[in-house]
């Protein structure tokens, strides 16, 4: 029995030493932004310290992350909302209605998220410089679509097929048309799923750094850009003005993922 | 509104728009590969056929990027693989309840850190001067390490990152897949006199297999596509130790050379790579449901 209790304290080490792992970095880029400049570059690293919020003063007096916290959400809420619109029945259409060339637009549909991000950069990097387009909101936001729908498409597919068809055979029955189908009662009964698949979208929108880094420089910047952009800055790399964004740019995503955890089971199933 | 009015309406507008946004890159970078064309350059766009894809074969540069990207691909999918299947059937076995879906949060935080924070944040944390990594090594007698400069395994420090966010997220997954394994399943494996090993070995993972193959492959495709981390950590170097594929049709395309064209020509390879891989997978999937 003692020998029991003695190998399941270092299992619990063992269990502790990897949530400190998972977690210890993340508590660090945040506490790291609560020191002040000569505190975050004095070695050894300090642990106890005087906290200051100089840093998020500083970034917060800056108009471009200002710009870029605004830009962010009217990208994402853009996009996300162009997304469901378009993605949403069209899922239900594969999900739901046979024709010919279902599954081939379907494998079209997944590739259209696994594009290299280089492959689709370039291209629309010269169409929106041509069209003077380059550097502006709208412009991002449709590219994004790309990303927004295909994803939004291909994640509600399996959840529109598990929505009982007696249900919809019923309604059908009713008299119900096709679009009464879907909007009251496939659409309900899958809005657990949905709104899943929509914190999963808006973080992977919210996140993404490389197209927009590429499209946007200052006007449409973005907060992931703006947060990279103070690196270049200067010659001393501003540490903690960075660990300080870099936390506000955070934020969404962890508050997400609280919900993101609940909502993981519905779309991952044995049986 | 009948089924077919249905379709019209929603399908039809959706797939003129992807049509649009897929292709029209694509025919642009086909194109543009076939020429000889420079940002930088006042000269016009010169018609050189295939000559792009030539020039890419020769390159050593890229032979070096290509083999980057290869075990970049091989070091991430292989590492948070490994520490997702070892990891989870651990906190399965020890935890229960509340502790569980505790754990199970945790580790889905770091995956949703955006790519470029995590970045950051372990430039910072490496840092051979100010770095809190190098200051515990201290404690034990090693370093400091450059960890970012050496071109030997600078490539593993930028992959240890990627493989805290993907490897705790995939302990996620799998915790998940365990919780629904059947409980008869495990009973009957138990009646036999198997022991953890050989429960999970020859029944469990048998079990959750077919819904942990998509995990692997999505994990494989996102790290076929890396920019940010190699971007923010060694932009490449040392030298062109840690230079990817995408990082270095960055460089010649985008970032300082202005080449569109040699850049294109690089970004079509690459998908052709990413559509016969997918390709392998779609099909062993199709296989795997049957």
């Amino acid at each position: 029995m003692a020998r029991l209790k003695k190998k399941n304290i270092i299992i619990y080490i063992v269990i502790g030493i990897i949530l400190f792992i998972a977690v210890a970095p993340i508590a660090w880029m945040v506490i790291s932004s609560f020191k002040s400049r000569v505190d975050i570059i004095s070695y050894p690293p300090k642990f106890i310290f005087s906290p200051v919020l100089e840093n998020y003063a500083r970034i917060l007096a800056r108009e471009t992350l200002l710009r870029s916290i605004k830009n962010s959400l009217t990208v994402v809420l853009a996009s996300l909302s162009l997304g469901f619109i378009f993605g949403v029945p069209t899922a239900y259409v594969f999900a739901r209605l046979s024709f010919r060339g279902n599954a081939d637009l379907r494998f079209f549909v997944l590739t259209l998220r696994f594009m290299p991000p280089v492959a689709v950069v370039i291209p629309f990097f010269i169409l929106w410089l041509r069209l003077r387009l380059l550097d502006r909101v709208p412009s991002l936001v449709v590219t994004y679509l790309l990303i927004t729908i295909s994803v939004m498409i291909w994640l509600t597919i399996e959840c529109f097929k598990r929505v009982p068809i007696e249900y919809e055979e019923a309604a059908l029955l009713e008299g119900c048309t096709q679009f009464q189908i879907f909007y009251k009662i496939a659409l309900p009964i899958t809005l657990p799923s949905l709104l899943g698949m929509t914190i999963f979208t808006f973080i992977l929108i919210w996140n993404e750094f490389f197209l927009a880094f590429v499209l946007t420089s200052s006007r449409a910047i973005t907060m992931p850009v703006a947060s990279a952009a103070f690196a270049v800055v200067g010659m001393e790399v501003p540490w903690g003005q960075i660990c300080a964004s870099i936390t506000l740019l955070s934020i969404p995503p962890f508050i997400l993922a609280y919900f993101f955890s609940k909502f993981l089971p519905y779309f991952f199933k044995v049986r | 509104m009948t089924k077919k009015q249905f379709f019209l309406v929603f399908f039809i507008p959706t797939f003129s728009i992807l049509f649009f946004l897929a292709f029209y890159p694509l025919s642009n970078a086909i194109y543009l590969s076939l020429y000889d064309w420079d940002l930088r350059s006042p000269a016009p766009m010169r018609f050189i056929g295939l000559q792009n894809y030539q020039r890419m074969f020769a390159d050593p540069r890229f032979i070096n990027s290509l083999k980057v990207s290869l075990s970049w691909l091989g070091i991430t999918v292989g590492g948070s693989i490994l520490l997702g299947v070892i990891l989870a059937p651990i906190i399965k076995e020890y935890t229960k309840g509340k502790f569980r879906s505790f754990c199970l949060f945790l580790f889905i935080i770091p995956a949703v850190l955006p790519r470029i924070g995590a970045a950051y944040m372990w430039r910072l944390m490496y840092s051979p001067s100010i770095g809190v990594i190098n200051y515990f090594l201290n404690f034990i007698g090693i370093g400091p390490i450059r960890f970012l400069d050496n071109p030997s395994f600078a490539i593993f420090s930028v992959a240890i990152i990627d493989i805290w966010q993907w490897g705790f997220l995939v302990t996620a997954l799998t915790m998940i897949l365990l919780e629904d394994v059947p409980r008869e399943a495990i009973e009957a494996g138990l009646m036999e006199g198997a022991n953890k090993w050989q429960l999970y070995r020859y029944i469990i993972f048998p079990i959750i297999i077919p819904v942990f193959l998509p995990i692997l492959f999505i994990k494989m495709m996102e790290s076929l596509r890396t920019f940010d981390f190699i971007f923010v950590l060694t932009a490449g170097g040392p030298g062109i130790a840690t230079e990817t594929l995408d990082m270095y049709a960055y460089w010649q395309g985008i970032g300082t050379a202005g080449r569109v064209s040699y850049a294109s020509s690089m970004s079509i390879f690459m998908l052709l790579i990413t559509i016969v891989i997918m390709s392998i997978i779609w099909k062993t999937l199709a296989k795997w449901r049957d």
